[in-house]
Order: structure tokens, then C-alpha cells, then sequence
């Protein structure tokens, strides 16, 4: 008997055991995964600038990699994914903001449920989807108004927007909603209105969790790849001007792995850097993000 | 307790008075029937066992009952000799003239300044040098002064428990009210702190009327001139079991309930 239920307790941590060192295995692969490829992505990247220098990448204007004289400046490519972000994000943040408020604050459980749902389903929709609509659909409405080319940033940009609206909008109206009701309730005692009490007591007290969702949404655009593959056009333009085809830093990596590029140019190794300096800029954003939220929590 | 005395309670001096009134929320009725007044310059005290209504009670006066549930009420509740509940009176108005003050310290976001001129901003006040004058003077009402010159546009948050719920005082202090209601303000906070907001309420009166929902006997015996003692009856909706001034109630109770209430509190 006594011999039984020791053999049970053995197997219980044998099991135990497996448990933990299958956990500790898949959380060190994780690991490794990570710094491997942030390993190829810096070697690859040193290929390419033992070509070209680093201040030729970084300040060129022009971004001719295929051209009989090449040159690689990648700024058109960054001022591509600099803009169309730009555009989405002045869309995506007074809207997003704007459903964020009425949810949290004036509207009834019910209806603020199905918008949310609405707000996932928004979400859940291929980005592939987003870039075919703005082609086929929303350049041809743009050119009965304005001359605009059949690649533009600016179509690519108003999808991206709607694409990033439910991360501003969710993570929002979450922020609002932990504003403590004893709050708002003071405020409306002093006698203010519901919409002086949003703009005084609400959104300071949540302002750095609209800012973490701002990031979020933010690095989310800069990544994105097939709305501006499909909509913007490959054209590298270094321009703000929406209403011409561009090539961001993630459509130029899709053009060139798509692509019949040869294995070991310095096309090929040029993707590699433009990866780099993309993985930079979202890193910095996401770790950004981070640290607004610890300070929110405080 | 004196103030009582020389006060003729005529109708001049009941700043809020409950006629028949009754609350029900969801369709679930709170009380029913409760009539009492509230005389000026005096600390009225609403006592009662838990879920008596007393919150509810309390949060009809400013209408901030209101806002978050779906409320029905009956009979009348005078403000200044009008029935906040159907003359149409504007909330947003009647709020101003009545503070509020809740069981837990709620500093906004902000410096203890930004805090204490909220509603003075909200009014319209720009003007600086006034609005730092009723900052000060608000905060040496509640004794604050002292303790946070040196920082009035640090983060109201910085300060302990019994000083934010001494700044949320002066927050509803500065804009005048006549009337202050308290909804167990110091529940939260050590007997220190409860002793300092006690004593201060008992200066505060002299300017403005005050009326505290409070779970504490001995503190109702000590600050409060009048009692209202709510109690719910089988169906859990309440009723005013008794009304009077304080050492009456407490020493010589009409009602047995009363009675019980108070030996099985205090004893
Ligand atoms: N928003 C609401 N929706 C539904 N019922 C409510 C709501 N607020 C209060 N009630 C009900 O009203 C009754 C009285 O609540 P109230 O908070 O006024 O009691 P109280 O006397 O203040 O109690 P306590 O001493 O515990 O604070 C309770 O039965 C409560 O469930
Ligand atoms: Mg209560």
C-alpha cells in the first residue's frame, strides 16, 4: 500500500519533470530562433555594406538597385513607408479615438459589443484583401475626383488606415475603460458634462495607453506588406506626395524575393539591409511601446 | 450642537428636504416614503445597515444616481425650495452648488492644483491670481495648506490617503457649494486621518451644510446633529425608521428598531 502510492508520487514528478524541461525546451527554441535570425539578417546585411557604405545607404536619395550604374540610397524607400504610415495614421487615430470615446462612454453594452465584434472582424480581414480593394475599387473612385496614378500611396495609405483602425480603437477604448467610475464620477459631481469629463479627467488618465496603441498601430503599418505591394506600386520615390505610386521598404523586400533576383547579388544582398534598418525601426517602436505601458501602469 | 438650538427649523433653514420620496432602479424599489429635512449649517448623518439605500439616498441629491443606472423616482426632493426631481432644474447647475465627497479618495490625474481649480476651470474661471487664491484658500480650509505649499503642482497621487481625501474636500470646497454630501469619507482611512476629517467637518459647517452617509455610531454621535436611520422592511425596500436630532435618536429612540440598531452597534 505504502510502496504503491510512493511509486504514484514518483511517476507524478517524473511527469512533472517531462512537463517542465519540454516547457524550458520550447521557450529556449525560441530563443534561438530569434537570435538566429537576427544573426543571418546581420551577416547578409555586412555583404551588402561591404559594397556600398553605410552613409551612401543611409543618405542616398536615389534607389536604383537594378540599374546598369546602381545606387542605393534607401531613403525613397524609407519616405515610401514613412508616408503611407503617416496617411493611415492620421485616418486611423482621430476615428479610432472617436469610437474609443462613444463606446466607452456613451453607448449602451449591447451596442458597444457587436461593434467590437465588428472592430475583430475588421481586423481579421487579409491585408491581401485590403490591397485589392484599394486597387480596384477605391483608385478608380479617387480618379473621378482627382488625377491620381493607378499606383498611389494615398489609396494604399486610406486602406492601411482601416486596417489599423480596430488597434487603435480596441486598445483605446480598453485604456478608457480602466479609468476607475469613481473618477468620472467626481467630475460629473463638480458639473461637468460627459464630454468635459472625457477630455479632462478620461483621456489624461489614459493618455499613455493611447500612445502604446498608437505605436502598436504605428510599427503594424510600417510592416505591412501586401496593401502597399499591391496599391502603392515598385516605383522608389522620394516624394510626399501621395498621389503617385511609391515603393516601401517592405514591398521592395517582396519585389526582390519574388523576383528571379540571383542568389548572392548585391540585389539580393540589398533586401537583407533594407530588413535590417526595418527590423531597427520596428524593434525601437514595439520596445518604445513597452515602456509606455510600464509608465501607464504606475 | 448649539447651532441647532438658536436656529428656528422654519422652512428658510431646510436647504434639502425629502418629501414621500422614493427611489427605484431597474425596477427594483430602494425606499419608499422617506420624509426628512435637512437644516442649514447643520451635519446630518443618514445611518442604516448595508444595502439600506443610504448610497442611493445620498446620490438622488445631485442627480448623480442618474448617469450610470436606469432610475424611477417618486414624491419630491427640494433643493433651496425646489424639487430638483421635477421642476426641471439642470444638473449640470444643481451640481455646482452641491460637493461631493466619496467613500474612497479619487484625485484626478494632475497636481494638487489642477485638482483643487477643476471646477472653477470647468465654470470658466481663467483668471490665474483668482484661481490660485481659492486654491489656497480652499486647501487651508481643510488644513492642507501647510502640508503641500511647497508642492501644489506635484501629482495629486504623491500624497497619502487621509491628505488626497482631505484634497478631494477642497476640491468640492472651491467652487462654493451650499451643500457638501459625504458618502462614508472615512471608511478607507486610519483613525488619525478619520479624526482630522471628523474635527474638520465640524468647522466646515459653519459655511456650508453637510450631510454624511456614515456605517460609524460613534462617529455619527460625535460630529452629526441630526440622524435619519433607515431600515428595509421583509421586501428589502427601505423606510425611515426614524428622524431627529442626534442625542434624541440616540439616547431616547421612539422606534425599538432604532433601539436594537444602536445596542447591537454600539455594544
Ligand atoms: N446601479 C444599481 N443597480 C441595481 N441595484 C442597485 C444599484 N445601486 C444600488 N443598488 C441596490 O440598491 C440597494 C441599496 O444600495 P446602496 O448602495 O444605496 O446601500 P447602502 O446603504 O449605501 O449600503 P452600504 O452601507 O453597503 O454602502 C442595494 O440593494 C443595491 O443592490
Ligand atoms: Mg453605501
Amino acid at each position: 500500500m505504502m510502496a504503491r502510492l510512493l511509486d504514484r508520487k514518483k511517476i507524478a514528478s517524473l511527469k512533472e519533470r517531462a512537463i517542465v524541461s519540454i516547457l524550458a525546451a520550447s521557450s529556449f527554441l525560441s530563443i534561438i530562433v530569434t537570435v538566429a535570425l537576427t544573426l543571418i539578417l546581420f551577416t547578409e546585411a555586412i555583404i551588402f555594406f561591404e559594397k556600398v557604405s553605410l552613409k551612401e545607404f543611409l543618405t542616398g536619395t536615389k534607389w536604383a538597385p537594378l540599374f546598369y550604374d546602381p545606387s542605393f540610397g534607401v531613403l525613397p524607400l524609407v519616405a515610401g513607408t514613412f508616408l503611407t504610415t503617416m496617411i493611415a495614421i492620421v485616418i486611423a487615430l482621430p476615428l479610432g479615438l472617436i469610437i474609443a470615446i462613444y463606446l466607452s462612454e456613451y453607448s449602451n453594452k449591447k451596442f458597444r459589443h457587436y461593434v467590437k465584434i465588428f472592430l475583430e472582424f475588421l481586423y481579421s480581414i487579409p491585408t491581401i484583401v485590403y490591397g485589392y480593394l484599394a486597387l480596384v475599387v477605391f483608385t478608380p473612385f479617387l480618379k473621378k475626383y482627382i488625377p491620381v496614378e493607378i499606383f498611389n500611396a494615398f489609396s494604399a495609405s486610406v486602406m492601411m488606415g482601416v486596417m489599423i483602425l480596430p488597434i487603435i480603437a480596441s486598445l483605446s477604448e480598453e485604456a478608457f475603460s480602466s479609468v476607475p467610475k469613481d473618477l468620472r464620477e467626481a467630475s460629473l459631481a463638480l458639473g461637468a458634462t460627459r464630454l468635459d469629463t472625457v477630455l479632462k479627467v478620461v483621456l489624461p488618465y489614459s493618455v499613455s495607453g493611447v500612445l502604446a496603441s498608437v505605436i502598436l498601430a504605428v510599427s503594424r503599418a510600417i510592416g505591412e506588406t501586401m496593401i502597399v505591394a499591391v496599391a502603392a506600386g515598385s516605383t522608389p520615390n522620394f516624394t510626399l506626395n501621395p498621389f503617385v505610386s511609391v515603393q516601401t521598404m517592405t514591398a521592395y523586400i517582396a519585389q526582390v524575393s519574388m523576383g528571379d533576383t540571383p542568389f548572392g547579388s548585391i540585389e539580393y544582398a540589398s533586401i537583407y539591409a533594407v530588413g535590417f534598418l526595418l527590423f531597427v525601426i520596428t524593434f525601437t517602436l514595439n520596445y518604445l511601446s513597452r515602456v509606455v505601458f510600464r509608465w501607464q501602469k504606475k | 450642537m448649539n447651532v441647532v438650538e438658536f436656529k428656528k427649523p422654519d422652512s428658510e433653514n431646510k436647504v434639502v428636504e425629502f418629501v414621500g420620496f422614493g427611489v427605484s432602479i431597474s425596477g427594483k424599489q430602494i425606499f419608499e416614503g422617506v420624509s426628512f429635512p435637512v437644516y442649514k449649517n447643520c451635519i446630518t448623518a443618514i445611518m442604516g445597515p448595508s444595502g439600506s439605500g443610504k448610497t442611493t439616498l445620498l446620490r438622488s441629491i445631485n442627480r448623480l444616481l442618474d448617469e450610470f443606472c436606469d432610475v424611477k423616482y417618486s414624491g419630491k426632493l427640494l433643493f433651496e425650495g425646489r424639487d430638483v426631481i421635477n421642476d426641471g432644474v439642470d444638473k449640470t447647475i444643481l451640481r455646482a452648488r452641491i460637493g461631493m465627497v466619496f467613500q474612497r479618495p479619487n484625485p484626478f490625474p494632475g497636481s494638487i492644483f489642477d485638482n483643487v481649480v477643476y471646477g472653477l476651470r470647468l465654470h470658466g474661471v481663467r483668471d490665474k491670481k483668482l484661481l490660485e487664491e481659492v486654491c489656497i484658500e480652499s486647501l487651508k480650509k481643510v488644513g492642507l495648506y501647510r502640508e503641500v505649499k511647497n508642492r501644489l503642482h506635484r501629482p495629486a497621487y504623491d500624497l497619502s490617503g487621509g491628505q488626497q481625501q482631505r484634497l478631494c474636500i477642497a476640491r468640492s470646497l472651491a467652487v462654493n457649494p451650499h451643500v457638501v454630501l459625504l458618502d462614508e469619507p472615512t471608511s478607507s482611512l486610519d483613525p488619525t486621518s478619520s479624526a482630522v476629517i471628523e474635527e474638520l467637518l465640524t468647522h466646515l459647517k459653519k459655511e456650508c451644510t453637510i450631510i454624511i452617509v456614515t456605517h460609524n455610531l460613534q462617529q455619527a454621535g460625535r460630529i452629526s446633529d441630526y440622524v435619519a436611520f433607515l431600515y428595509p422592511n421583509e421586501d428589502l425596500v427601505s423606510h425611515l425608521i426614524e428622524f431627529g436630532q442626534t442625542r434624541e435618536v440616540f439616547f431616547n429612540p421612539k422606534e425599538s428598531l432604532t433601539e436594537s440598531y444602536i445596542a447591537g452597534k454600539s455594544g
